[in-house]
């Protein structure tokens, strides 16, 4: 039952994170440390992207200065996964999860750059929060308690000490856009 | 060892001068005379979140977390801006910089400064 109920917490999150069905054997629970460091790594990159296009369009202040933190931070919690993963001489691992989040990161770029204006920024900020709140579900449910080298582990305790913080700022955001 | 009329002058005014700083009570406050408080920066907050301090006393904030932060006073009368990772930033407490402050990049970041009574 215990198996069955945490399966049924990562399909959950990944549903989110996809917007479609997990396909086959493919399950995040079974990545191994590398590749959910590879998954984490990409994930960040994916949001500095959805900031840089923010930058790039918004002239509302609230939504330029969560983009700028989003820049900000996943940066240095990149760099720092990064120093990590050099001390431990190794590798992050392309796996269909990071795949499956940059497909999905394409779609969402092409969508958002044709808005402007209070479309392109409810946009946005509608799009932090779910994300935000379904990489933080990931991390927490079935990438920590999954994840063996307790260096990683501390770093991604920490990394959601952040992201959590990340989707109340965005929560704050979502309400003073409406 | 004879001075002139002008170096008598200036000995003169220097002396009122020196008795003038001697006497007129310092309304001002001298860096670094006061407590040092030090505020750690972690896990997205700020330890201790309060404190209580004197006129003169100087606060020290430490971020030892993962991102940058700032300590900005909830008025702007004083902002650290960016402090780095591992990197500090210090504020001389007056009558000015008594206020509540937060965290720009971190709004939810809060804490709170008050003039010991």
């Amino acid at each position: 039952m215990k198996v069955k109920s945490k399966l049924l917490q990562v399909s959950f999150a990944v549903v989110l994170i996809s917007g479609c069905a997990i396909a086959g054997t493919q399950n995040p629970a079974e990545l191994n440390d590398l590749e959910i460091a590879h998954v984490a790594y990409t994930a960040d990159n994916i949001d500095i992207r959805y900031a840089h296009l923010a930058l790039a369009i918004s002239n509302n202040p609230a939504v330029r200065e969560f983009a700028e933190t989003m820049v900000r931070d996943h940066t240095a919690v990149n760099q720092q996964a990064l120093a990590l993963l050099n001390k431990l001489k190794a590798s992050p691992v392309d796996n269909f999860l990071s795949q499956q989040l940059t497909v999905q990161s394409e779609q969402l770029v092409n969508e958002m750059k044709q808005l402007s204006g209070a479309e392109f920024d409810a946009r946005y900020a509608n799009n932090e929060l779910a994300y935000h709140k379904a990489v933080n579900g990931l991390v927490e449910n079935s990438f920590i308690p999954n994840i063996e080298n307790m260096q990683v582990k501390a770093l991604f305790e920490k990394g959601l000490t952040i992201f959590k913080a990340h989707e109340r700022h965005a929560e704050t955001m979502t309400s003073s856009l409406k | 060892m004879f001075i002139n009329r002008q170096q008598l002058i200036a000995t003169i005014l220097t002396l009122v001068g020196l008795v003038a700083i001697l006497l007129i009570p310092n309304h001002g406050v001298a860096e670094g005379v006061g407590q040092t408080h030090i505020i750690e920066i972690r896990d997205l907050n700020f330890f201790p979140a309060e404190i209580k301090v004197n006129p003169g006393d100087t606060v020290r904030w430490v971020n030892k977390d993962f991102v940058p932060h700032t300590a900005t006073a909830n008025n702007r009368n004083w902002d650290s801006r960016l402090i780095g990772i591992n990197n500090q930033w210090e504020l001389v407490i007056n009558g000015d910089t008594i206020e509540d402050y937060y965290c720009i990049y971190h709004p939810n970041m809060k804490g709170v400064i008050s003039l010991n009574k």
